[in-house]
């Protein structure tokens, strides 16, 4: 499959905080990237760090196989934080001056401001322009140059259910007609399921998971939660028979991350010693699976 | 690089500023004129002092187009849009640099000419050391220009980078006789050698070739060294 970003080890350091600890990212062509953590867990510096708007401390960043982003920056659309505008000019003289340095064809302005939704803001200002247009614009601003990936860094900040149906239904048509590779990051996780490809989750600088959309829906279907009396005679029976890293404790609870056979499991855990309170197969929502993830 | 340049000029004829303070500055030989006339009833300022006179003056002019100018990406938060593709901080210094000089170049030469011919049409003459003399000018203000834009490019916003350029240059200028003072030399006057005094002190006093281009290799040596220091300051600063 053809890699369109991977990091290797990446560090980013500020000071004695680490905010990016050895961050080994891989998105591959196609890929609508979920990136997924709480405020703060290092999802921005990340991007920043990609785009070469803050050095790394250590390790790597290659982009279309092995170039750095100054080699093919003119391929890399982003939107990162309060979209860069130039305040006193208009929507589309802001597309104009950009479209100068992506090298970027002017006749598509126009069709792109219809894509974002901003046709009609004619002469108006981008200083006068509401949360939800500047976003609009900083969008168009990164679709520019018909780059080959976007890094968006919460997208769809600050817009109405409307605007974001028009963002979700653009990245879908993007991905899907023009092969468009995402990195998105959102804290609307409804609305990141609902294009996701693939998540990546990130706490405290750790990307400790990276998972595709649909292993990840199949997680969420089932798990089984036990309550016992000697936690960790439970855990040393269970670990026998199920693979232990989708085994967590909680208390006197146990949960396994999979659909298993709940009968089966008490026997084995009764038969061992162990006093089973309750048992039973329990579905969690996305929400509530990626939470529990990334601690928050 | 040239696309970078073009985005600057783009932003540069996007400043109302540019063409306010462009206007005023042109007005400042006229103003001159009409004045002595007026006043002394006579016009006989001759080309050297008047030109001085439109350079101090309208000095201030051009730190704020500059500053406005040099500071307009990083206020804006556009820096990120140039850098995130794939553009350096050093094409960015120098295209800021090289259309900060173009910016000058435009609000000197119209009043410059106007006062040229002014003093000219007054049958004052043209002497050769004009040449010298504006020549010398162009390269100080080559220099002084780019200390603005490093500046500008440090602070990145336009309130300190106003204050700095503004008051930085002549807080320098005055403390180097202090300077001087506590070296003890009279062989070399320090104060002759800062950025806003190598063309006034080399040229006025001996307006020749050796002194031209002496103010050329120190204009040089200013523009290379404020370069370099800018990019090494602004190396590891991050984009916002």
């Amino acid at each position: 499959m053809d890699t369109i970003l991977k990091t290797n080890a990446l560090v980013k350091k500020y000071g004695d905080a680490t905010i990016l600890k050895n961050i080994n990212m891989t998105i591959n062509r196609g890929d609508i990237y979920g990136f997924v953590g709480k405020n703060g867990a290092g999802k921005t510096t990340f991007m920043r760090t990609v785009l070469s708007l803050t050095n790394p401390t250590s390790g790597e960043i290659k982009l279309f196989g092995d170039k750095t982003i100054e080699e093919v920056g003119l391929r890399v659309g982003s939107l990162i934080e309060a979209p860069g505008l130039y305040k006193n000019a208009t929507a589309y003289e802001n597309l104009k001056r950009f479209s100068i340095i992506y090298g970027a064809d002017e006749d598509k302005i126009p069709e792109i401001l219809e894509l974002v939704g901003l046709a009609n803001t004619g002469n108006k200002k981008a200083k006068d322009f509401s949360l939800g247009m500047r976003q609009r614009l900083g969008i168009a601003i990164a679709l520019l140059g018909d780059p080959e990936i976007l890094l968006l860094d919460e997208p769809i900040n600050g817009l109405d259910p409307a605007g974001i149906k028009d963002i979700r239904d653009l990245i879908l048509k993007l991905n899907k007609e023009k092969s468009i590779t995402f990195l998105i990051s959102s804290h609307l996780l409804d609305e990141l399921a609902k294009v996701v490809t693939k998540y990546g989750f990130i706490n405290n600088g750790t990307l400790f998971e990276e998972i595709e959309a649909k292993k990840l829906l199949e997680k969420c279907k089932q798990q089984v939660i036990i309550e016992v009396d000697d936690t960790k005679k439970a855990l040393s029976i269970l670990e026998t028979m199920i693979d232990k890293k989708i085994i967590k404790t909680k208390d006197n609870t146990i949960i396994i991350d999979s659909k298993e056979d709940t009968a089966f499991i008490n026997t084995k855990l009764v038969n061992g010693g162990v006093s089973v309170s309750s048992i039973y197969n329990n579905s969690i929502s996305l929400e509530d699976y990626v939470m529990e993830r990334i601690g928050a | 690089m040239k696309r970078l340049v073009k985005l600057q000029l783009r932003n540069l004829f996007s400043l109302k500023s540019f063409y306010i303070c462009s206007a005023l500055m042109l007005l400042s030989p006229i103003i001159n004129l009409v004045a002595s006339l007026l006043i002394k009833k006579e016009f006989t300022a001759t080309f050297i002092p008047e030109v001085s006179s439109l350079l101090s003056s309208t000095e201030i002019l051009i730190t704020v187009v500059i500053v406005l100018f040099a500071c307009l990406d990083s206020n804006d938060g556009t820096l990120k849009n140039i850098i995130s593709r794939g553009y350096t901080k050093k094409q960015y210094l120098l295209s800021k640099y090289i259309v900060a000089l173009v910016a000058t170049l435009i609000m000197y030469l119209v009043p410059i000419i106007l006062t040229f011919v002014i003093t000219i049409g007054n049958g004052m003459g043209f002497e050769s050391k004009y040449i010298y003399y504006i020549l010398a000018y162009l390269m100080q203000i080559g220099a002084t220009i780019c200390l603005y834009v490093v500046l500008s490019y440090i602070f990145e916003k336009i309130g300190p980078s106003m204050v700095a350029c503004l008051i930085g240059p002549n807080i320098i200028g005055t403390a180097l006789p202090l300077l001087q003072l506590l070296v003890k030399t009279k062989k070399i006057n320090i104060a002759n050698y800062w950025i806003t005094n190598i063309a006034g002190n080399a040229i006025v006093k001996s307006p020749d070739i050796v002194n031209l281009l002496v103010v050329a290799g120190l204009s040089v040596v200013y523009i290379i060294g404020l370069l370099s220091l800018g990019l090494y300051l602004g190396k590891k600063k991050e984009v916002k």
